[in-house]
């Protein structure tokens, strides 16, 4: 029978307001935690997404788009570059590597991507069956493409001009599928790769007349390059270079990435800020909660202080109890937080965005736990000190 | 076992509350304090419990100078050596009787000893009701919980702030035989602060208390 279970009696003694008291931390602790949380898993998604990607060319536009639309895929491409300029590009030598990347079509909203075997590498892709493909007209499937559209091995589909469902279909020029890739947590489990050939394939037609061929060649294009330079020297002339001396547009994602986040940061802050407002509310409930304890315990206390009890440890009880409910408060709200991620994260699979592990626990989230100690100290700090310094005598004395 | 010597004692450092020349209770003797309301009853107790602290003379418990330990120390020794039984016998409510039992070995830094607790509230005939709450208990019992509370600790010294005003006569008398007898058996000094005449019969030594100086000055 020592100070906690003495604390712990009390609170179980009045069930509804220790409800109320946890139930209002949690609230406060559970909205702060559900941004961290969502925060942290699409920065870090974004991260994997963006990782290896120094600089993004597309034709000229928002930069913004063509980020969102070149590595995230969350957006329509800004337009298309000509091949040969792209093929131009490719031969400075601050570049290392460039990939290219070919963006129309979509099958059940997922984008086919015209691309090289260089993009599954990027993300460490991996194949669970299959092979990537060795000629126009054949698919690589995500891993989540492959589950969402249940298509298997050998199966065949056509795309759909743009993104949207039902857009123009390209009836006549059927994929199938030679290959499926494991899960790589990155942007490339929700897209259809092929080759670029493919995409010119589809969209220009079977081409019979060899002058005409010519022509066509000289126009072909592509949609984005993804550019890994050769030396971090690059970053300082190259993006300029780019943008001043060609028709396209050259954007760098770890600048773009962190605009974007600037922009999401302030709805975010709005909802930190309510949780902050939820948590001042619960500490002022539980001031209230104790301060009125301590008028109705005033002859416990007494009885306490005469069974011996030193006034630090009256005021220690009361301060275990408060922290008692901040504990648990703070880890029903962790558990809410992570709640509402999945059912945020169960929202974004529907629409078929970013990925979100809503049940990943993290060990700096034991840091949300300090705003509800904090909180409760502070609230139990006016009543603890009272409840040390009562006049037993005058207590027990007015009783009698 | 209290040797109380020039004690003045008054609020704010005064002497209008209560004065005493001497008083001076012997091992295993019991006394009476007694007198017209207001004098000042449980004042004295308080300050044999060193709940407060005489403006001017010292009280001496079994030897130890209250005014002299400091606050911590002065707890610790009322906790272990010096049992209080209050007038309304009160439990914590959120707490069994055996929890009341335990709460104070704990809270007197004693290691909490289940069977010797269990063996107080048998020595007063509730150890059958160890596990039910103050609410659940009868005036008798909540008596009897409260007593064994204050003797858990094996005090020197038990005192009693009017344990009996509000009692009918057959209960005054159970209340009054069962603290002589727990008591008497364990060689414990009883100082009971009472104005209830129906105790004058029970316990033969009596100090008197005169009406409250500042009243008498009015």
């Amino acid at each position: 029978m020592n100070l906690l279970q003495l604390a712990w009696s009390y609170l179980r003694a009045r069930p509804l307001g220790t409800l109320l008291n946890v139930l209002l931390l949690a609230l406060g602790v559970g909205t702060i935690g559900f941004v961290l949380i969502v925060n942290d898993q699409i920065g870090e998604s974004l991260n994997r997404d963006a990782k290896g990607i120094d600089l993004v060319v597309g034709a000229k536009g928002s930069a913004m788009q063509l980020m969102l639309a070149g590595i995230f895929h969350l957006d329509v491409p800004t337009g298309n570059i000509s091949l040969k300029d792209a093929q131009e590009l490719a031969k400075n030598p601050l570049i290392r590597r460039v990939i290219p990347l070919s963006i129309a079509d979509s099958f059940r909203g997922f984008w086919i991507i015209g691309t090289t075997p260089d993009y599954i590498d990027l993300y460490h892709g991996v194949l669970a069956s299959g092979r990537v493909w060795n000629d126009k007209m054949q698919a690589v499937l995500g891993a989540t493409v492959a589950a969402h559209t249940g298509l298997g091995m050998g199966a065949q589909f056509v795309g759909s001009h743009g993104l949207a469902e039902g857009g123009p279909v390209h009836g006549d020029s059927i994929y199938t599928v030679v290959g499926i890739l494991k899960p790589t947590g990155t942007v490339l489990d929700r897209l259809v790769l092929v080759n670029t050939e493919s995409v010119w394939y589809v969209h220009e037609g079977k081409i019979t007349d060899p002058e005409e061929e010519k022509v066509i060649e000289e126009e072909r294009q592509v949609t984005v390059l993804l550019v890994q330079y050769a030396t971090p020297l690059a970053a300082v002339s190259l993006p300029r270079k780019i943008n001043s001396e060609t028709n396209m547009q050259a954007a760098a994602p770890a600048y773009e990435a962190a605009r974007l986040f600037r922009m999401i940061g302030v709805g975010a802050d709005v909802i930190r800020a309510f949780g902050g407002v939820v948590l001042a509310t619960a500490a002022l409930s539980l001031f209230i909660a104790l301060y009125h304890a301590l008028n109705e315990r005033a002859y416990d206390i007494a009885v306490l202080r005469t069974l011996g009890a030193r006034p630090v440890s009256i005021a220690m009880m009361l301060m275990l109890e408060a922290l008692m409910l901040a504990i648990l408060g703070g880890a029903l709200g962790l558990l809410l937080a992570h709640g509402l991620a999945a059912i945020l994260a169960w929202w974004m699979v529907q629409q078929e965005s970013i990925p979100i592990d809503a049940w990943t626990f993290s060990a700096k989230e034991l840091w949300l736990l300090v705003p509800s100690l904090l909180a409760a100290t502070f609230a139990a700090l006016l009543p603890s000190w009272r409840a040390a310094h009562a006049n037993i005598s005058a207590t027990l004395a007015r009783r009698a | 076992m209290i040797r109380v010597e020039k004690l003045r004692f008054g609020y704010d450092g005064g002497d209008d509350v209560l004065q005493l020349e001497e008083f001076v209770l012997e091992p295993q003797d019991n006394v009476l304090i007694v007198g017209p309301s207001g004098c000042g009853k449980t004042t004295l107790l308080h300050l044999i419990a060193g709940l407060l602290l005489p403006t001017h003379g010292s009280v001496v418990v079994d030897g130890e100078d209250l005014s002299s330990l400091s606050p911590a120390v002065r707890d610790r020794f009322r906790g272990r050596h010096i049992g209080i039984v209050l007038q309304q016998f009160h439990l914590l409510p959120t707490l069994t009787a055996m929890q009341n039992l335990l709460v104070a070995q704990s809270i007197a830094g004693l290691p909490v000893d289940r069977p010797a607790a269990r063996v107080m509230l048998e020595a007063l005939a509730v150890d059958d009701r160890a596990d039910a709450y103050p609410h659940q208990l009868s005036v008798g019992q909540q008596q009897r919980v409260a007593i064994a509370r204050a003797l858990v600790n094996h005090p020197k010294l038990l005192l009693a702030d009017e344990p009996t005003s509000n009692l009918d006569d057959a209960s005054c008398a159970a209340v009054a035989d069962l603290l002589l007898r727990t008591t008497e058996n364990r060689a414990i000094s009883l100082v009971i602060a009472t104005h209830d005449s129906r105790l004058k019969s029970k316990i033969s030594r009596q100090l008197e208390l005169p009406r409250r100086v500042a009243e008498t000055a009015a």
